[in-house]
C-alpha cells in the first residue's frame, strides 16, 4: 500500500470507510470537527457522482447527518446500530459527557458502534488544548450501571486510522460500544501513514431490528428488566462478556524492557515523547524501558504484574491528567514497585528532556 | 329447523396482542388497538418498527407484535431519523407520551420534524405523567391539579400549556399534523382515519407526520374512565383544540 | 375476508356478543356506548380482579351488532358474531 500524509482526524474517517461505515451522525466541536466535516465531503462527492451517473466511492456510507445537538448524535448511532449497519460518532471531552445516557443504553443494549473522544481541556468548558482527562470516563465508565467499553488509544495518525478499523470489528464480534480515546495533539497532527490490511470481519446480526418479517418472535432493542431475575440473567451474560474480552483482547506495547530497572508508562501522545525520553536515557547509561497501554479497557493488568515482579522497581506514569491512569497502574503494580506520577495538564505536552528529568530524578 | 353458523364481524388482530397493564379504560389501550387494526389492515405489521418512549407505555412493544427499539427518554425521533434513513423499505412509527416529547424530547422532535424525516410520530396528550405517578407535563392545564401542582397549575411559576401541534406547524417540512381524541365513537373513528392517513403519508413517502391524540389518565386524574373522557372532551379541547393544522 | 363480506349480504338471525372475560377490566365503556342497554357490569370477578362485564339479549329490539361496544373497548376484550342460516 503506499504512504499517504493526513491530520490525525482525516486518518479516523479514512480508516473508518475502508471498515465499511454505513453510518455517521455527529456535532461540531473542536478539536473534532474536523472529522464531521472530512465525512461530510465524502458523502456529498459520492452523491455529487451519482448525480453525474458514476459510481459512488463508498456505496456503503449511505447516512451522514449533521444532528442538533451531541445527545441527538448517540441515540442516533443508537437506532443505526440497532437495524445492524456500522455506526459512528465523534466528538470532544464536553461532547462526550452529553452522550454518557446513550452510552450506557447502548452498553444495556448490546449495540456495537464507535464513539471517538478528541479529549481537550478539562472539567467544564476548559480549552481546546490537549489533556488526557476522560480516562476514568471512558474506562471506568461514565454513564450509568455495571457496563465497560472497549477503549482503544492510539498514538499516531497511523494508529488512528488502524485502531478505527479495528475497534468495528471488535465492536462488531462481541456486540459492545467502543471509544477511540485520543486527544487535540494527534487529531490536528499531520504524518504519514499507511493502511494496514485489517479486513472487514462480518458477523451475523439476527438480533437486529428490521421488522419482524416472517419471525416468530419479535427482535427488541430494550434494557428495562422489571424484575429481578431477568435482570440478573442479562447481567450475568454482559459480565461474562466483558471477561471474554478480557481474555482476549488486552493490546499493549514494550520497548527496551527486558533488563529494565524504571518502567514509563503512558499512553497516546505523552507515550511517543516517553519513547524517545527512554532513548535518551539510555544513553546516559539508565536502564529504563517504556509499557504502552493500547486497550485501556481491558486494561494490561497482567503485564504490569509480570514486569514488576523481575528486575523492575520504579515505574513513572506520564500523563496528561492528574493522576487518573495512575491508578489502573498501581492496581496492575499491586505494591511491588515505586509508582510515581509525572502529570502534564493544562494543554501542555511534555517534552522528552522533561520526561527525562522526571527519569533521572527517579533513578 | 334452521341451520346456521356464527361468523365474527371482526377480524382477529394480529397485531394488537391485549392483555396490558395499562389502567382500565386508559387511552394507550385504546390507541394500541387502533395502531394494530391500522397496520392489519395496511398490511404492514412485517415491516414496522416501533419506537418505544419512557412512560407507561414502556412496554408498548408487549402488545404490539413488531419489532422495536426501547430508547431513552424524549430522543425517539433522533432513534428514528437513523433507523429510517438506513432502512427506508422499513415503516418507522415513534410513539410518544407528554413527557417524552413535549418536555425532555422538544428538542429532539422539532428538529426530527425540520428535517422532514420520513417517520411517523404519535403523540399521547394526557397532560399529566402517568407512569411516574401523576406529576405536572408541559401539558398540564392551567389550574389542574398534580402531584407537583398541589394547588393546580399557576402561569407564573409554571408557564402555559404547551401547544405541540401548533408549535410543529411553523415548521416548513412537516406534511400533516392533527389532533384528534378517543372519547367517543366518533372520534375514535378520526383517531382510527388521522392514523391511517399518517402511515399511507410514510408509505407513500410524502414526508414527516404528526397526530396527537388528547387521552386519558383515569388513575392519575382521579376519574372514573367515563369521567376522565368527559373530563377530555369538555376541558381539554378547550385548551387543545381538535383538528388538522397541515394536511400538504 | 369472504366470511365478513357475507355478513352484509345476508340478514343475520341474531348477533351474538361475546366479552372474553380474562381481558375484561371491566372499564364500563362500552356499558355506556351500547345503544340497547345490553352490557352491564357483573358480580364476578375475572383472576386479575376486576369485575367482568356480561353481555345479555333482549327479546324485543335486541342487538343490531352495530359494533360500538367493540370499536370502543381498550383491550379487545369483545368479540361479535352474526348467526346466519346457511
Amino acid at each position: 500500500m503506499s504512504k499517504l500524509y493526513m491530520k490525525g482526524n482525516e486518518a479516523i474517517v479514512e480508516g473508518a470507510l475502508k471498515a465499511g461505515v454505513e453510518g455517521f451522525l455527529g456535532y461540531p466541536i473542536t478539536p473534532a470537527s474536523e472529522i464531521i466535516e472530512t465525512f461530510a465531503q465524502r458523502y456529498f462527492a459520492d452523491r455529487e457522482r451519482e448525480k453525474r451517473g458514476e459510481k459512488p466511492l463508498y456505496p456503503k456510507f449511505r447516512l451522514f447527518l449533521q444532528m442538533e445537538s451531541e445527545i441527538a448524535s448517540i441515540n442516533a448511532v443508537m437506532g443505526g446500530a440497532s437495524v445492524g449497519c456500522r455506526v459512528m460518532t465523534a466528538s470532544s471531552s464536553p461532547g462526550i459527557s452529553l452522550k454518557q445516557e446513550g452510552i450506557s443504553y447502548l452498553a444495556a443494549c448490546e449495540l456495537p458502534c464507535v464513539i471517538v473522544n478528541i479529549m481537550r481541556g478539562g472539567p467544564g468548558l476548559g480549552s481546546i488544548q490537549p489533556e488526557q482527562g476522560d480516562y476514568f470516563q471512558a474506562v471506568k465508565g461514565g454513564g450509568h450501571g455495571d457496563y465497560k467499553l472497549i477503549v482503544l488509544a492510539p498514538n499516531s495518525v497511523q494508529e488512528m486510522a488502524e485502531h478505527t478499523m479495528l475497534l468495528f470489528n471488535l465492536t462488531d464480534k462481541y456486540r459492545n460500544p467502543g471509544m477511540i480515546l485520543t486527544d487535540g495533539y494527534l487529531g490536528q497532527m499531520k504524518e504519514s501513514m499507511e493502511f494496514p490490511d485489517i479486513p472487514i470481519e462480518k458477523y451475523e446480526k439476527p438480533w437486529a431490528v428490521t421488522g419482524i418479517g416472517d419471525r416468530e418472535t419479535q427482535n427488541i432493542i430494550e434494557s428495562l428488566f422489571l424484575a429481578p431475575e431477568p435482570m440478573i440473567e442479562a447481567k450475568t451474560k454482559l459480565w461474562q462478556k466483558y471477561k471474554k474480552i478480557e481474555s482476549n483482547e488486552v493490546r499493549y506495547e514494550i520497548y527496551k524492557v527486558e533488563d529494565a530497572k524504571i518502567l514509563v508508562t503512558a499512553y497516546g501522545t505523552p507515550s511517543r515523547v516517553a519513547k524517545a525520553a527512554v532513548d535518551l536515557a539510555r544513553e546516559k547509561g539508565v536502564k529504563v524501558g517504556l509499557l504502552r497501554p493500547i486497550t485501556l479497557w481491558p486494561f494490561p493488568y497482567k503485564i504490569y504484574a509480570d514486569l514488576t515482579s523481575n528486575q523492575i522497581d520504579k515505574v513513572l506514569v506520564v500523563e496528561m491528567s492528574f493522576g487518573q491512569l495512575l491508578e489502573d497502574v498501581k492496581l496492575g503494580v499491586e505494591g511491588r514497585a515505586e509508582v510515581r506520577l509525572y502529570a502534564v495538564y493544562g494543554g501542555i505536552v511534555p517534552t522528552e528532556k522533561d520526561i527525562l528529568e522526571k527519569i533521572m530524578e527517579f533513578d | 329447523m334452521r341451520v346456521s353458523a356464527l361468523i365474527p364481524k371482526y377480524p382477529e388482530p394480529q397485531t394488537y396482542l391485549g392483555r396490558t397493564h395499562y389502567c382500565p379504560g386508559c387511552g394507550h389501550s385504546t390507541l394500541h388497538k387502533i395502531l394494530g387494526e391500522i397496520i392489519d389492515e395496511l398490511g404492514i405489521r412485517k415491516k414496522v418498527i416501533l419506537i418505544e418512549p419512557i412512560g407507561c407505555s414502556v412496554i408498548a412493544l408487549s402488545y404490539l407484535k413488531v419489532d422495536g427499539i426501547q430508547g431513552p427518554h424524549g430522543r425517539a425521533p433522533a432513534i428514528a431519523t437513523a433507523v429510517k434513513r438506513l432502512r427506508p423499505q422499513n415503516i418507522v412509527i415513534t410513539y410518544q407520551g407528554d413527557g417524552d416529547l413535549a418536555a425532555i424530547g422538544t428538542n429532539e422532535i422539532i428538529h426530527a420534524a425540520n428535517r422532514g424525516e420520513m417517520f411517523t410520530t404519535i403523540f399521547v396528550n394526557n397532560a399529566v405523567y402517568g407512569m411516574t405517578g401523576g406529576q405536572m407535563a408541559p401539558t398540564t392545564l392551567l389550574g389542574q391539579k398534580s402531584t407537583t401542582t398541589p394547588g393546580g397549575r399557576v402561569a407564573e411559576y409554571c408557564g402555559y400549556p404547551l401547544r405541540v401541534c401548533e408549535l410543529l406547524n411553523t415548521l416548513d417540512a412537516p406534511v400533516y399534523l392533527e389532533r384528534v381524541s378517543l372519547f367517543d365513537l366518533e372520534h375514535i373513528s378520526r383517531t382510527k382515519a388521522a392514523i391511517r392517513k399518517a402511515l399511507i403519508n410514510q408509505i407513500e413517502k410524502r414526508g414527516f407526520s404528526l397526530v396527537e391524540v388528547l387521552s386519558n389518565c383515569p388513575t392519575n386524574w382521579k376519574m372514573s374512565p367515563k369521567q376522565s373522557w368527559n373530563f377530555v372532551k369538555q376541558e381539554m379541547t378547550k385548551v387543545f383544540p381538535l383538528g388538522v393544522f397541515r394536511d400538504k | 375476508m369472504m366470511l365478513y363480506r357475507k355478513i352484509h349480504l345476508v340478514r343475520p338471525l341474531s348477533y351474538q356478543v361475546k366479552i372474553l372475560e380474562d381481558r375484561c377490566k371491566g372499564c364500563q365503556l362500552c356499558v355506556n356506548v351500547c345503544p340497547k342497554s345490553l352490557l352491564k357490569p357483573s358480580t364476578r370477578a375475572n383472576q386479575k380482579g376486576y369485575l367482568v362485564i356480561e353481555w345479555e339479549d333482549s327479546k324485543v329490539g335486541g342487538c343490531m351488532g352495530c359494533g360500538a361496544c367493540y370499536e370502543v373497548c381498550p383491550e379487545q376484550a369483545i368479540r361479535i358474531y352474526a348467526e346466519i342460516e346457511k
